[in-house]
């Protein structure tokens, strides 16, 4: 009985899924599709959000991993404090996150300094990296850390013994070990930074051919109606997230292991 | 040379303490103790893995106390080997190796070891056996100044390490010899200790119970805990008499005769008897070559008996709890069986005294000796 009902809701969501995908692309004409998919403006948001999503997927990365690092190995005062912190961005609405960032820079003087002086962030592309990275950054955090948790620290020991300092240990050691859940973090934090809309539309705006990333133009389509265009991009963002997870479900059944 | 003097470090709920020995280059201390007794954190000390709040090591002429593991020139092969699974065997072995003739030295210590064959195997699909000796190449690739080992065979299986002993004994003095660096090895097992080094150190509770030369530890145990360790009978009793060499204990209501000097009636000491020095008998008669010595004789109840390959263990029930081994000639020839009434007889001179204040004693001499060496 439990089994059936198990199965049950199983078939359900795998059905509500496919129907989901499936009434998209009944509902999109092939030609009209094609058309919109080759406008100008869908080919400047496929390419702003792919700039941008990886831009800031790499700097989340190399902030990240560090960070990821030190919190599955070492010991410090506060560290839970600093644990929950990290998880306050995934924890707030994107929009929230957006609000709070466009208050900073418009109404605080270091955020007025920065965006005045040194990259302008408010209604400007910068914005939209700095939006996506507030959200995957932590993310990326929390991908990490049970990859860095789950590696022996012995191997570190070992090989700082073998005359590495801690620093060469973990490029040499650590860091190629971690390869594999690193690269899932990467593709996953990429996925999430290409879909960002909440925090983007409230940092950097909805400028047609400025700050139009592919969630922002779906978004406009849909604000006119131009039902063809929204279609088009939600396939486009489908076909981006199916490949993605089948990239990270290969790595993590497979494993891009040492 | 390695000196460790008055070393102490504090963890969560353990602590080493004031530990203090020192090995000479070509010579092997084997460190035993039972689990939890602090000889991984002893080993993670020497290599600097581990910052210890009190005390000194000097490696060579170096003054290594401080000193990051990196600088202090170790070769440390630890429990369960740890070798990088994303390195094949060579680049294991050269990992510590930075010069251009690196992997040329690393093939050198691989042909050494006779596992050059093994060059370009993925370690995840080495043999127990194969993995030792990569992990000791490992260390040994970066010209150590001490070898550390802990619990090498302890990951094998039973048969394994059996075969793997002699072997790792043969690996060990072939190093001594060629290398002539001090090794400390570290294991709970006792084969393995009385088989691989000359000197034993018996570790309890984050401290160093005793240490000399390993026919003097296993022969004259300076603690209760040591002898218990060793595998020897062990009881608490009173002097109630003291006669030229010989002393009468009370332990536990039994009174035990034993060879002994510089005892006063009413003092407090322990008692340690190895199992393979009592006889038993139906009788209550003396064996004949004992009839001219000083003998105890005490009747027990036996509580169990196991027959283990030749020897057969006996557990008696004689006020003091006692275990006895003995050698099966024929099984037919052994013919005491649980609930017997048996005649339990050694010699006193086979009964260690250990007087309280023997511990500290012991250890500074052995200290000073070792240091001497």
């Amino acid at each position: 009985m439990l089994k059936a009902l198990a199965y049950g809701c199983l078939i359900f969501l795998s059905l509500f899924v496919v129907a989901v995908v499936v009434s998209t692309s009944i509902f999109t004409n092939p030609q009209e599709l094609g058309l919109a998919f080759f406008s100008d403006e869908v080919i400047f948001a496929i390419i702003l959000t792919l700039i941008t999503a990886t831009t800031a997927t790499a700097i989340a990365l190399i902030i990240a991993t560090p960070a990821a690092y030190a919190l599955s190995q070492a010991n410090f005062p506060g560290k839970s404090i600093v644990d929950t912190l990290i998880d306050i961005p995934i924890a707030l609405p994107p929009v929230a996150l957006g609000t709070a960032l466009l208050i900073f820079f418009t109404n605080t003087p270091i955020g007025i300094f920065i965006n005045n002086s040194l990259i302008k962030f408010v209604f400007e592309v910068p914005g939209i990296i700095l939006a996506q990275f507030s959200v995957v950054s932590v993310l990326a955090v929390r991908l990490l850390k049970p990859v860095f948790e789950s590696i022996d620290p012995r191997y570190v020991k070992i090989a700082r013994t073998l005359g590495e300092s801690e620093a060469r240990a973990f490029l040499r050691v650590t860091l190629p070990l971690a390869k594999g859940g690193i690269f899932s973090a990467a593709v996953l934090s990429w996925a999430r930074a290409m879909g960002e809309f909440g925090a983007t539309i409230t940092l950097a705006g909805a400028t047609r051919f400025k700050t139009e990333t592919l969630s922002i133009a779906m978004y406009l389509s849909l604000a006119v109606a131009d039902l063809e265009k929204a279609m088009a991009i939600i396939l486009i963002l489908l076909a981006l997230t199916v490949s993605t997870l089948l990239i990270t479900r290969r790595v993590f059944t497979r494993g891009l292991t040492v | 040379m390695i000196s460790v003097s008055n070393l102490s470090i504090k963890l969560d709920g353990f602590s080493l303490r004031d530990v203090n020995f020192a090995v000479k280059g070509g010579e092997c201390l084997t460190i035993v103790g039972p689990n939890g007794s602090g000889k991984t954190t002893l080993l993670e000390c020497i290599a600097g893995l581990r910052r210890p709040q009190q005390g000194k090591i000097v490696i060579g002429e170096i003054d290594a106390t401080h000193l990051p593991p990196e600088k202090r020139r170790i070769g440390y092969v630890p429990q369960d080997y740890v070798l990088f699974p994303h390195l094949n065997v060579e680049e294991n072995v050269a990992f510590g190796l930075k010069n251009k003739d690196g992997l040329n030295k690393a093939r050198e210590i691989m042909n050494w070891l006779n596992i050059h064959n093994l060059a370009n195997r993925n370690v995840r699909s080495l043999s127990g056996g194969e993995k030792q000796k990569v992990a000791l190449a490992r260390a040994l690739a970066v010209n150590p100044k001490v070898l550390l080992l802990d619990e090498p065979l302890a990951a094998l299986d039973p048969l394994s390490r059996e075969r793997l002993r002699k072997e790792l004994k043969e690996l060990i003095s072939k190093i001594l010899n060629t290398l002539s660096i001090p090794v400390i090895y570290v294991t709970h097992d006792l084969s393995e200790a009385e088989l691989i080094s000359d000197y034993l150190a018996v570790m309890n509770g984050g401290r160093i119970e005793q240490i000399g030369l390993k026919e003097e530890v296993f022969e004259e145990p300076a603690s209760r805990f040591v002898a218990e360790f060793l595998g020897y009978n062990t009881f608490e009793g009173v002097v109630v008499e003291s006669k030229e060499d010989t002393a009468t204990v009370e332990a536990e209501g039994a009174l035990i005769h034993v060879k002994a000097e510089d005892t006063q009636p009413g003092e407090k000491v322990a008692l340690a008897l190895r199992p393979q020095n009592i006889i038993l008998s139906h009788k209550n008669e003396l064996v004949k070559k004992w009839q001219h010595c000083r003998c105890n004789i005490i009747i027990g109840t036996i509580t169990e008996v196991s027959k283990i390959g030749a020897v057969a263990r006996v557990s008696i029930d004689a006020g003091i709890k006692l275990r006895v081994d003995a050698a099966l000639n024929t099984p037919d020839e052994f013919t005491f069986k649980e609930g017997d009434r048996v005649y339990v007889q050694f010699k006193a001179d086979s009964v260690k005294l250990i007087k309280q204040n023997k511990l500290l004693r012991l250890e500074g001499e052995q200290v000073s000796e070792l240091n001497a060496v």
